[in-house]
């Protein structure tokens, strides 16, 4: 059922991946079989609002979830190695140098107590085993790579000696410290400032084009995924709902809930483009699901206006409406 | 224009905080966090504020709401100096204006009832008592959405979008006739922001109220404002109806925070476009010139040794640039 | 108890089929032991003391009861004192005294401490910064110097050590009330309430005291435990409760002299008033567990 891309290009996999937080009778699927396929080179958005299960992907890909939630089911293949199968050390040598991760705050995901330099350098002797002068040498690479001002400064500053924007470059070097094949972003630009977030959004398009490094961005926001993504992958309520190339995904979305989603969200271009006397902004009824309420059926059934009886009983498989376009829908993506 | 009276009027507003001097240190000049802030709000209009972190909007709100007071200058509503009210007449002001916060789940005190909280202003003011006030609280609670059967939950049992609306509804509960909205969508799921968005459209439209509309997203102010302001380190830099601020920026940092924002499409993507280059600086000790001139990509000489003053553009707006002329129009796409 | 519940389900996020808050705040008292374990300690407590007279065996203040000294076991279960009174009846009715020197001593803590932590965070400036510095200042003596004091002063009788004892404590509870109350009128709910027009008293009374006093409630259980020691402690010294009164501490005091002889003397208030701190302190954890707010908002 699982329609995955053939992983001939592929760098990572993820089949049919359920999490579960509780135990027994209580357990509540925080994710159910959450499919997507990500090829070298490529970024594929995870889009969703709270509760979809995306950063919950994230960590899951990670290996590092919350000790209450567990993996029921599903693999996560990254080149061919099945992450979800290896040891907890085979974990942490795999973090870091083979997947890293930019977070969302980067003041909180930062030790405060350690340098710039120091926090940059740890990894590398960890993972790559290099002496202390070459880490040094290469920490001043990165910071010149993220386009850090005066590097060699920065290295022996602290954290809070740099504004948000700076620090969110520190942790994106850090990400990028032992060359990983993917860097996992989760809200990478989401606590910046309009003028920052364009900084560091170019500064990721950049990084790929240069290092040919996949990113999985993990966002919310609609317009830093018409900037970045190659391809999105749509979650709600924890299951993925359309999968499509970018383009489109915003041109001819076939789930409900995108359509909603996309016709919701004001459009600076529209609202001042001529003659518009303040569109009304279409409405998604309703709110999200919160994680504990079980749906037997298509988790957006109760807030699509397209909904017949089978929605409410049985959840849609994915389905191809168009050359790499998925869709979970039994009125929009029926046989 | 023949407008009427403006519901509000800021006069040269200007706000300064004393620094923390160090124990033995020289005290150190005060930041003006608000520098010289004039404009007004029209009765039934929408004024958007847009700037970053640290551009003095949130304390430009607490003036508004007198929270704070101005170090110079003058808020009048209905003609009242609101920084000269006496102490009792600060709750009849109350009456006239509200506000509505950022984030719904600190702004509702956890243990009272949403009811309660509902009822509260209307209580405070003596507008209603008993059987009278739970009725008009179920009133108000249709008005926003909500139906009288969640009046007796507390704020955590509701959603964000449901909270928001019981935020509103309590801004409501007086009657004012000018809401201060401070980020009032930006912790909400997208989903649910278009909700919130249009109920505040539909109320400005039934009641006639004037919004102060404060954002960082432009996407939201562009659709709830009529007219649009710009602040950057305190003071205005732009200011003038919504569209053409928007579409046309004159002042260099309107076009470069314009250019900044994610493109709604991904068919507008311009790779390489103009980055507003460096951050926001901290506000101490701005020089004698235009406090922008640091970043500016068009500053000259003149810009940093002279502060602009707005001048008025294009007949509709005011512009604190002394090059507003030059400054180059949006790359096609990004504005219509 | 031992079902693990799953987080998941206290997601009282939504508003949307969730079990009623009242069910929810009893599953998850039954869930922390130690508040099982020292709530039903201090219950029994409680009914001990109300119902001293009913259960009490003997008079406790009667003297010659039995034999001098006499062994644990049969008549008496923890034997006789110096007098021959009955210790068992002695540690029950003491429990009234235990009980009582906590309620007033916390009170008065409570009391006069919230008020003044409370009045100084919310007034800040000047004023509240010199409240606070003198709190500080009596924050540095130890408690029990400071009853000391107190009791030198007021002349040594059991209501002068519970008052000593409470006010010695004040310093304690203001310094908490502070601290909590600094913490919440920067939230912004309590701007809104400005904004809507609620006066200071209004906004102290119904918006910042409803939150403020949960997590006083387990600072008052602990310092419960703290003022039944320091009471004994006063007691043991001489400066308490005054004999023949069966108080603990007291109880204590004069069975020190007969240790060698008769250690049973020391046993049966020593063991209650071990029991009884215990379970206070054990009360004041879970209460305080049930109130973190990170117990309760863990979601996924």
């Amino acid at each position: 059922m699982a329609d995955v891309e053939s992983p001939m290009a592929g760098l990572l996999a993820v089949e049919d991946l359920t999490v579960a937080f509780g135990r027994g009778s209580s357990a509540a699927a925080a994710l159910r079989d959450v499919s997507f396929a990500l090829r070298r080179g490529e970024t594929l958005a995870l889009v969703g609002e709270s509760g979809s299960g995306k950063s919950l992907t994230a960590l899951s890909i990670m290996g590092l979830l919350p000790t209450e939630g567990q993996v029921s089911a599903g693999r996560v293949l990254l080149g061919g190695d099945d992450l979800l199968r290896k040891s907890r050390d085979d974990m942490i040598r795999t973090r870091g140098s083979r997947v890293s991760m930019v977070f969302q705050e980067p003041m909180t995901s930062l030790n405060p107590v350690l340098t710039i330099g120091r926090q940059l350098t740890e990894g590398l002797q960890f993972h790559r085993k290099v002496s202390r002068a070459a880490a040094d040498a290469r920490a001043l690479d990165l910071l010149r790579l993220v386009g850090m001002t005066n590097p060699e400064a920065r290295l022996k500053q602290y954290p809070h000696q740099l504004s948000g924007g700076m620090r969110q470059r520190v942790m994106i070097a850090m990400a990028l410290a032992c060359e990983p094949d993917l860097i996992i972003a989760d809200e990478p630009t989401t606590a910046l400032d309009v003028s920052i977030q364009a900084q560091i959004i170019d500064l990721l398009l950049d990084i790929k084009e240069r290092l040919g490094t996949s990113i999985l961005l993990i966002t919310h926001d609609l317009g830093v995924v018409a900037e970045m993504a190659d391809r999105i992958a749509v979650l709600y309520a924890g299951r993925v709902v359309e999968i499509a190339d970018c383009l489109q995904l915003f041109d001819a979305p076939r789930h409900p809930y995108t359509e909603g989603l996309l016709a919701a969200v004001p459009r600076l271009d529209l609202l001042v483009a001529d003659g518009a006397d303040r569109i009304r902004l279409a409405e998604l009824p309703g709110s999200v699901p919160s994680p504990g309420e079980r749906l037997s059926g298509c988790p957006f059934a109760p807030r699509c206006s397209l909904a017949i009886e089978r929605c409410s009983a049985e959840m849609p498989p994915m389905r191809t409406v168009a050359e790499g376009h998925t869709a979970a829908c039994w009125v929009r993506a029926a046989a | 224009m023949n407008a009427p009276a403006p519901a509000l009027i800021l006069d040269a507003v200007s706000k300064e905080f004393a620094q923390r001097r160090s124990l033995f240190g020289r005290p150190a000049a005060p930041v003006r966090a608000v520098d010289t802030v004039s404009f007004v709000v029209n009765p039934g209009e929408t004024l958007g504020l847009v700037g970053e972190s640290g551009c003095g909007k949130s304390t430009l709100a607490r003036m508004i709401l007198r929270m704070t007071r101005p170090t110079t200058g003058h808020v009048l509503v209905e003609g009242k100096r609101v920084d000269a009210l006496l102490p009792s007449e600060v709750l009849a002001y109350r009456r006239q204006i509200q506000m509505i916060f950022q984030d719904p789940y600190a702004s509702l005190n956890p243990r009272i009832r949403a009811g309660d909280l509902i009822g509260e202003p209307m209580a405070i003011h003596g507008l209603a008592r008993g059987a009278e006030l739970e009725t008009r609280v179920a009133d108000l609670a249709a008005q926003v959405g909500l139906s009288a059967a969640m009046l007796g939950r507390y704020p955590h049992e509701f959603s964000g979008g449901q909270r928001q609306r019981i935020a509103i509804a309590r801004a409501l509960a007086v009657s004012p006739r000018i809401i201060v909205a401070d980020e009032p969508v930006s912790a909400l799921d997208v989903s649910v922001r278009a909700q919130v968005l249009n109920l505040m459209a539909d109320l400005q439209t039934s009641r006639g109220l004037s919004y102060v509309f404060i954002s960082h997203d432009i996407g939201t102010v562009a659709y709830l404002s009529h007219r649009v302001a710009v602040m950057y380190l305190g003071a205005i830099v732009e200011i003038g109806p919504a569209r053409d601020v928007l579409r046309r920026p004159r002042h260099p940092y309107t076009r470069l925070l314009l250019e900044a924002v994610p493109v709604a499409h991904p068919r507008l993507r311009v790779r390489r476009r103009e980055v507003l280059p460096g951050e926001v600086p901290n506000g101490v000790g701005l020089g004698a010139g235009c406090r922008f001139a640091p970043r500016c990509p068009m500053a000259q000489e003149r810009c940093r040794v002279e502060a602009p003053t707005p001048r008025a553009i294009d007949g509709t707006r005011l512009v604190a640039c002394h090059f507003a002329e030059d400054t180059p129009d949006l790359p096609k796409g990004l504005a219509a | 108890m031992s079902t693990p519940i799953p987080i998941v389900a206290d997601t009282v996020d939504r508003g949307t089929g969730i079990a009623s808050p009242r069910r929810q705040l009893l599953r998850r008292m039954l869930r922390s032991r130690s508040l099982v374990i020292g709530g039903s300690i201090v219950l029994f407590v409680v009914l001990v003391a109300l119902l001293a007279p009913i259960i009490a065996p003997f008079d406790p203040d009667h003297i010659g009861t039995g034999r001098r000294l006499a062994v644990p076991g049969g008549k008496f279960l923890l034997g006789t004192d110096e007098f021959g009174r009955d210790i068992l009846s002695r540690v029950i009715f003491g429990a009234r005294y235990t009980l009582y020197i906590g309620l007033v001593a916390v009170g008065i803590g409570l009391v006069f401490g919230v008020a003044i932590g409370a009045a100084a965070a919310y007034a800040g400036g000047w004023f509240g910064g010199l409240l606070m510095r003198v709190m500080d200042l009596l924050y540095t003596f130890p408690d029990v110097l400071i009853a000391l004091g107190l009791v030198a002063f007021l002349g040594p009788n059991l209501t002068n050590a519970m008052i000593a004892v409470g006010l010695s404590a004040i310093p304690y509870y203001a310094r908490v009330t502070y601290a909590v109350v600094l913490s919440e009128r920067q939230k912004p709910y309590v701007d809104a309430a400005q904004v809507v027009g609620a006066s200071h008293i209004r906004v102290v009374v119904r918006h910042l005291m409803p939150n403020v006093l949960p997590p006083m409630i387990v600072v008052a259980s602990l310092g419960f435990s703290a003022a039944v020691l320091s009471a004994a402690a006063l007691s043991f010294l001489g400066l308490g409760a005054q004999p023949p009164m069966p108080e603990w501490g007291l109880m204590l005091s004069t069975g020190r002299n007969y240790i060698t002889r008769a250690p049973w003397l020391v046993v049966g208030p020593g063991v209650a008033i071990f029991v009884t701190v215990m379970a206070f302190n054990l009360f004041g954890d879970g209460v305080r567990d049930l109130l973190d707010p990170r117990q309760r908002q863990r979601t996924l």
